[in-house]
């Protein structure tokens, strides 16, 4: 289990994260969504050992990441920056980590540099930009971790590609009890594959829910009557936008679907029809209801 | 756990194949450079004249074959240390092997033997190639075989040294200025501070002499920064405080390198602080030899105007610095307090100079207080024979001490200036001699020269002939130290050099002067009365007043209380008809006119 409490990190005068607390559970995947800035990869880093807090406290399992070899040895980290070794294969760069890491899985590293058609020996520099990508997700899945951090790594993948990481990460999530953690700008990328999901916004988690719970906690209800109406009268149900236009109205209702729509009949409207949210709109309306105001792709 | 130890061999190898470049192409330069010094001159001494050269082989040492041991201190350390730090530069990199499931300590240990694995290899085994090489030309080369292990062990040490000093720049500084900055900052400010404040506060006094100030304070303790003194270079002195030095620094280095952040990479410093000391130090570099002229009371108006213009330089360097490693044009108006510390730091340098003027002019101690006085070369380039044969004696006769402390007291006081030999008088006439002494309280022991008039010096020299064993000592010969007596035959005005037999010739000599009488003993070291020198019993073996010419003479660096001098011991055929027929037995004369020996009769 990763348990972030009240962390706070600072870049000189920049407040990169402020006072996040949060808990994901093993055999989670969690996506982390914001904007440019918005501090996605600044928690990373802290979550991955790779920088330390100014304050609060990160635990995975109930100990300390920094500097804490054995917990990093359970933590495989692409970040959205690439680096590997001058001159480097991915052989050398398996070395590396077969060396690092107790858990490193030639087989597996293998295998997968055979799926996604890689050449182990060719230097690395000569790869292209998703290819680098493909390469640094396959030396992190090769060590079988126990906890996945990916930083935009679906953004730099082709769609075959991405959906082949996201179906490894699933079956390593329901085999082994894995974690993932990944981070995007796009809730599109996050929506079917991930069961929880936060939002980050300058540097604060301003949003965190279960996927499932977003997505059928929410819901637009068109409706119309032929008599005039206003507001009113739907009171007693969760209206989290209102628009209407002559006698029909779309809302946005967050409550049960079936006892929503039950309420709306006995009013015997014209028309009632309710339909489901992107994810999108979710966030969007949600944001709009705790004064927030932002664009999302 | 896996990797929670101090060592990883993995990393360790990893480390050594990082490296595979700049090694590689630092072992091909010295290996050709081993290789080539020695054929170069093989050829050369063949093209002259082979059967000469072969019997009478050039007599060199290490450095003469294997000079570019130098480039590893300034720039091999260097390139091989920045290379295996130099991801700590980048984000992307330093948050690679941040992320790695190593600890820190283990990682930067584990890299830092890489790197010195790297460093002590290229020595000694491109050494062990220069040697090989020098005996397979053993014909017309002779290596004097005790350089190499000290040349090896120096070059070693500074490039460790260096090594050393570069880590702690890179750890504290996540660019490459920011990197060189410090990296001097570190291996140099220290030495070149506390020179400074020697220069200013002690080097004017007549009590003060540079060959025997306190070793601490000599840039020649540093192997670095007394890199171009030989024979400070290879002494063990040097070697061993400049070795505990780079181990304290790799353990700074260290611990700086585990607190370091991963987001101090691509900064010039990690923090305001340190972005600020190093602001400081910048401007202080310009600001210390100004503190020295301030101290020293250079006070015309060209000098207040020189040093309003070096405080300008000082300024103009701070915020430069600023600018460069920042880009921030607000910064400088933030930086403008330091200025402040610098102007403070510029207060505690003079008074750093008038601390250690106090102190050194403080030791004025009694007579009663000395157990013995001895006489010692004024410098390093004293190399009359007279200071080395007295060095030998420890003077405890009260008069004598009573001259020195009260000469030492008077000078002190009187804060004289320095004088350079000789004192003179308003019309030229020599009327002092500087000396060197090492006074021995029993509780320590202090180095002073002190001016003495030609009675007093008189009168020190008597009471060291008044010793017992004086004469005995006369006898003996400073001790060479190894590798370093040259022998010469002194033929038509020309000395020839002789390649072989140096030791053999020594004991000839020494074997010599223990035979002959006292008479000529003291005749041999007797130096002819002359208005321009201090009349002294014993003051060289250089002339003789008979006015015989030398038949040749041995030249060697002998040591005196760790300091290196320069000795010339003159061949007399009167006196040392053995010594005389063994030179010219063992020379060849080469025609100036002509490339090929003769025989002389």
């Amino acid at each position: 289990m990763i348990k972030a409490e009240h962390l706070t990190k600072n870049f000189e005068n920049f407040c990169a994260l402020n006072d996040i607390s949060c808990t994901i559970n093993d055999g989670c995947i969690y996506g982390l969504v914001g904007s440019n800035g918005a501090g996605k990869s600044t928690f990373l880093r802290i979550l991955t050992g790779v920088y330390r807090a100014d304050s609060g406290s990160v635990t995975i399992d109930g100990e300390t990441i920094w500097d804490n070899p054995s917990v990093k040895s359970k933590i495989a980290y692409v970040p959205d920056e690439l680096y590997f070794l001058t001159g480097a294969s991915m052989e050398r760069m398996a070395a590396l980590y077969a060396d690092c890491t107790a858990g490193f899985d030639r087989a597996r590293f293998k295998s997968l540099s055979e799926k996604f058609g890689l050449d182990t020996k060719r230097h690395i520099g000569t790869f292209s930009k998703g290819m680098k990508r493909q390469a640094a997700t396959i030396l992190a899945l090769s060590t079988n971790p126990d906890y996945i951090f990916f930083d935009e790594t679906f953004d730099g993948l082709d769609p075959v590609m991405r959906n082949y990481v996201k179906s490894i990460i699933c079956e390593d999530v329901i085999d082994r009890g894995a974690s993932a953690v990944i981070t995007s700008h796009s809730l599109r990328e996050l929506e079917d594959t991930c069961d929880q999901l936060a939002l980050l916004h300058k540097g604060g988690l301003v949003f965190e829910s279960d996927i499932q719970n977003l997505k059928t906690a929410q819901f637009k209800v068109q409706v119309a009557f032929s008599e005039e109406y206003g507001r009113n009268k739907f009171d007693g149900i969760d209206i989290l936008h209102f628009v209407k236009h002559g006698s029909v109205t779309n809302m946005i209702v967050r409550g049960e679907r079936d006892e929503v729509y039950e309420r709306l009949k006995v009013m015997s409207p014209l028309l009632i029809d309710i339909l489901p949210l992107t994810l999108e709109e979710v966030f969007t309306y949600e944001m709009e209801a705790l004064g927030y105001k932002f664009e999302l792709n | 756990m896996k990797n929670k130890k101090l060592f990883s061999i993995s990393v360790y190898r990893e480390g050594l194949r990082r490296l595979l470049l700049p090694g590689g192409i630092f072992f091909i330069i010295l290996t050709l450079e081993a290789v080539l010094i020695p054929m170069a001159g093989f050829i050369s001494q063949i093209t002259s004249n082979y059967s000469y050269a072969a019997d009478y082989p050039s007599r060199i040492g290490a450095v003469n074959v294997h000079p570019l041991l130098y480039a590893m201190i300034v720039i091999g350390a260097p390139i091989l240390t920045w290379t295996m730090f130099s991801f700590l530069n980048k984000r992307s990199s330093s948050d690679f092997y941040h992320s790695l499931p190593m600890s820190r300590s283990g990682f930067y240990i584990s890299n830092t033997a890489a790197v010195a694995t790297w460093i002590v290899g290229l020595i000694f085994v491109t050494s062990g190639i220069s040697r090989l090489m020098t005996l397979i030309l053993s014909g017309v080369y002779e290596v004097i075989p005790c350089s190499y292990l000290p040349f090896m062990i120096s070059c070693t040490i500074a490039s460790l040294l260096v090594s050393a000093a570069m880590t702690i720049g890179m750890t504290v500084s996540g660019t490459v200025l920011g990197n060189i900055v410090v990296s001097g900052l570190v291996l140099f400010m220290p030495r070149y501070i506390t020179a400074y404040i020697v220069k200013g506060g002690l080097s004017d006094l007549s009590v003060f002499s540079g060959t025997w100030a306190p070793r601490l304070l000599t840039t020649e303790i540093n192997i670095v920064t007394g890199m171009f003194d030989f024979s400070a270079f290879t002494s063990a002195a040097t070697q061993i405080y400049s070795l505990c030095l780079a181990i304290v620094y790799f353990a700074l280095a260290g611990i700086l390198f585990y607190k370091r952040r991963s987001e101090s990479a691509e900064r010039t410093a990690p923090s305001k602080i340190l972005q600020a000391v190093y602001r400081i130090a910048v401007a202080m570099v310009i600001c210390v030899p100004v503190c020295c002229m301030i101290f020293r009371g250079y006070a015309s108006q060209s000098e207040y105007f020189l040093y309003f213009i070096i405080y300008v330089t000082a300024a103009v360097a701070y915020f430069s610095f600023e600018i460069i490693t920042t880009r921030k044009l607000k910064n400088l108006v933030r930086a403008l307090p330091g200025l402040g510390i610098v102007v403070l730091l510029n207060f505690i340098v003079i008074g750093a100079m008038w601390g250690l003027r106090t102190v050194y002019l403080n030791f004025t101690p009694d007579a009663g207080e000395v157990k013995s006085v001895t006489m010692l070369p004024v410098d390093e380039w004293d190399s009359e024979f007279s200071s080395l044969v007295y060095s030998k004696f420890d003077i405890t006769d009260g008069n004598a001490i009573k001259i020195v402390t009260d000469a030492l007291k008077a000078q002190s006081n009187a804060q004289t200036d320095r004088v350079w030999r000789y004192s003179y008088s308003s019309d030229g006439k020599i009327n002092g001699k500087a000396v060197a002494f090492r006074i021995n309280t029993g509780r320590d022991e202090k180095y002073r020269c002190v001016t003495l008039t030609e009675k007093e010096y008189g009168q020190m020299i008597a009471a060291i002939e008044g010793m017992s064993s004086y004469e005995d000592k006369l006898r003996t010969l400073p001790t060479p130290e190894r590798g370093s007596l040259r022998s010469y035959l002194y033929n038509d005005g020309i000395y020839h050099t002789q390649y072989k037999n140096d030791e053999t010739l020594f004991y000839i000599i020494q074997n010599e002067l223990e035979e002959i009488s006292s008479d000529d003993l003291l005749t041999y070291m007797h130096v002819y009365s002359s208005d321009e020198y201090i009349a002294g019993k014993v003051f060289g073996i250089e002339y003789n007043d008979n006015n015989q010419n030398q038949d040749g003479r041995i030249s060697y660096t002998t040591d005196v209380d760790g300091r290196k001098f320069e000795l010339n011991v003159p061949i007399y055929k009167k006196i040392m008809p053995e010594s005389a027929k063994f030179i010219n037995d063992h020379t060849s004369i080469i025609d100036r006119y002509n490339t090929y020996p003769t025989e002389i009769n």
